[in-house]
């Protein structure tokens, strides 16, 4: 018996079954949400941003026009508003895909965060993070060690040797606020966002590699999406550029042109605001070749 | 709507293949007087995201769960981890009075050395009875790297139990399968 099987024999819930009463409770439960809301329809690709290791997506856009529900369940998850008031309350939550630290280890990947984010006071679309710039500034590698080394405390026992100078593959700050990619053990790649120095890393990602790098020309979506952070929403957008490409930009739809940081076949960006978390809330500019082409994030993931 | 109709009676479905798994999978993780409403609140996620629910819809619904957990107190994220509960978490008296008692005690208390991180890796597999993909999907990261966790956590559970194992002994390889 090895000790997976060992532990198995003292699960807590090993003999349980619910009562009747209680199962009956439940399907009275179902009743209601099947009375109240509408369900999601369709499979709608590139709605999402993909999650860490670009798997199943956990997170969904939020959706205009949802069907607005009654007054909260018991027991069920707080809803609220995203920053800029686009989202009425019935709407889809642009959750946290990351959990977020705040003095807690961020978690190697979330499911869907649609539960208990706070309501967002400010819905006057004022944008914070206040010394964020559009256009990033390129740092040395030695300089963000310190950030990358406090990104890797964040993942507790599963990073084991601190990262080094050679581990980091992008590294870009805006005002305040430093992203790094940054190999864990030299091996797995991670996304990290220390957005307020005073605070230390806000969240962290791991990154699919396994893919293939994307034609000469062309760029990929490995990761988007939006989460609650400290000063309101953010989103980010990770991903790869095949050979050529000289510039990638996001475009938001208020014009606010984001110019993405672009090395060794890894471009990134971030912003404030929580447009990463919709379905293809902001346009791609992937420059090469001397020709610009612009596409919708869900042209380009996976 | 014949659309709605068909989705209604598949999520019927859904309700009554998963109740039960899901409910004992969050009471695994929080106390019995809370876990209806975290059930009924993943129900709710996942009816409103039922088209885009994966084939293999169980370890989805668990996933859902488990954020609702992590996001309602963030008291219970230790290191990122959603903790687990385990038999002999308040009983072991209860515990004293049973066969292989020694045993029993050696691996209650080898468990609680873990981190919470490792706990859950763990119980995903040996109590929620998953497999390491759909265990991934839980947790929403790539197989192979649930899997690498999975291994240091057992590394650490068997030194924990036998303390003379070699600590410096090779760690586990993995590989992007």
């Amino acid at each position: 018996m090895n000790e997976l099987d060992r532990l198995s024999t003292l699960d807590p819930m090993r003999d349980f079954e619910p009562t009747a009463e209680r199962r009956a409770r439940a399907t009275a439960g179902l009743d209601d949400l099947l009375r109240e809301s509408a369900p999601a329809t369709g499979r709608r690709p590139g709605t999402r941003w993909l999650g860490a290791l670009g798997r199943e997506p956990m997170e969904e856009a939020p959706r205009r026009g949802a069907p607005r529900r009654g007054a909260p369940r018991r027991g069920a998850p707080r809803r609220g508003a995203p920053g800029k008031g686009v989202l009425g309350p019935g709407a889809r939550r642009s959750g946290a895909r990351r959990l977020m630290f705040g003095g807690v280890a961020v978690a190697a990947a979330a499911a869907v965060a649609v539960a208990a984010v706070q309501l967002v006071p400010n819905g006057n679309g004022n944008r914070a993070y206040a010394s964020w710039t559009a256009t990033p500034k390129a740092v040395a590698v030695a300089d963000v060690l310190p950030q990358a080394k406090q990104c890797a405390t964040g993942w507790g026992a599963d990073w084991e040797t601190p990262p080094t100078a050679a581990d980091i593959v992008l590294a870009e700050r805006r005002g305040d606020a430093t992203l790094v990619l940054v190999k864990m053990d030299s091996t797995a790649l991670t996304s990290c966002f220390v957005l307020d120095p005073a605070e230390g890393a806000a969240g962290a990602d791991l990154l699919d590699t396994a893919s293939p790098a994307p034609a000469a020309g062309r760029v990929r979506t490995v990761s988007m999406g939006a989460v609650e952070g400290s000063e309101g929403w953010y989103s980010s957008v990770i991903g790869r550029a095949g050979a050529g490409v000289e510039k990638v930009e996001i475009e938001l739809p208020d014009g606010t042109e984001v110019r993405a940081s672009l090395r060794d076949g890894w471009w990134a960006a971030w912003w404030p605001g929580h447009e990463g978390g919709e379905a293809d809330g902001v346009r791609i500019v992937v420059h090469a070749d001397g020709k610009s082409r612009d596409y919708r994030p869900s042209q380009l993931h996976g | 709507m014949d659309h709605d109709d068909t989705a209604e009676e598949r999520f019927r479905a859904l309700h009554a293949a998963t109740y039960t798994d899901l409910l004992r999978f969050v009471k695994r993780r929080i106390p019995d007087d809370d876990a209806d409403g975290v059930v009924s609140a993943a129900f709710l996620v996942a009816w409103r995201r039922f088209g885009d629910r994966p084939d293999d819809a169980r370890p989805w619904l668990f996933g859902i769960a488990r954020n609702i957990l992590a996001n309602q107190a963030r008291s219970r994220l230790r290191r990122g981890a959603v903790d687990v509960r385990m038999v002999g978490d308040h009983s072991t008296t209860e515990a004293d009075r049973a066969p292989g008692v020694d045993a029993r005690i050696d691996l209650v208390r080898a468990w609680w050395a873990l981190s919470a991180a490792d706990r859950e890796v763990l119980a995903l597999v040996a109590f929620d009875g998953l497999t390491d993909v759909q265990a991934a999907a839980v947790l929403g990261c790539h197989r192979a790297t649930f899997r690498m966790r999975l291994n240091r956590a057992r590394r650490r559970l068997r030194a924990g139990l036998e303390p003379a194992t070699d600590l410096s002994s090779p760690v586990e390889t993995w590989s992007r399968t």
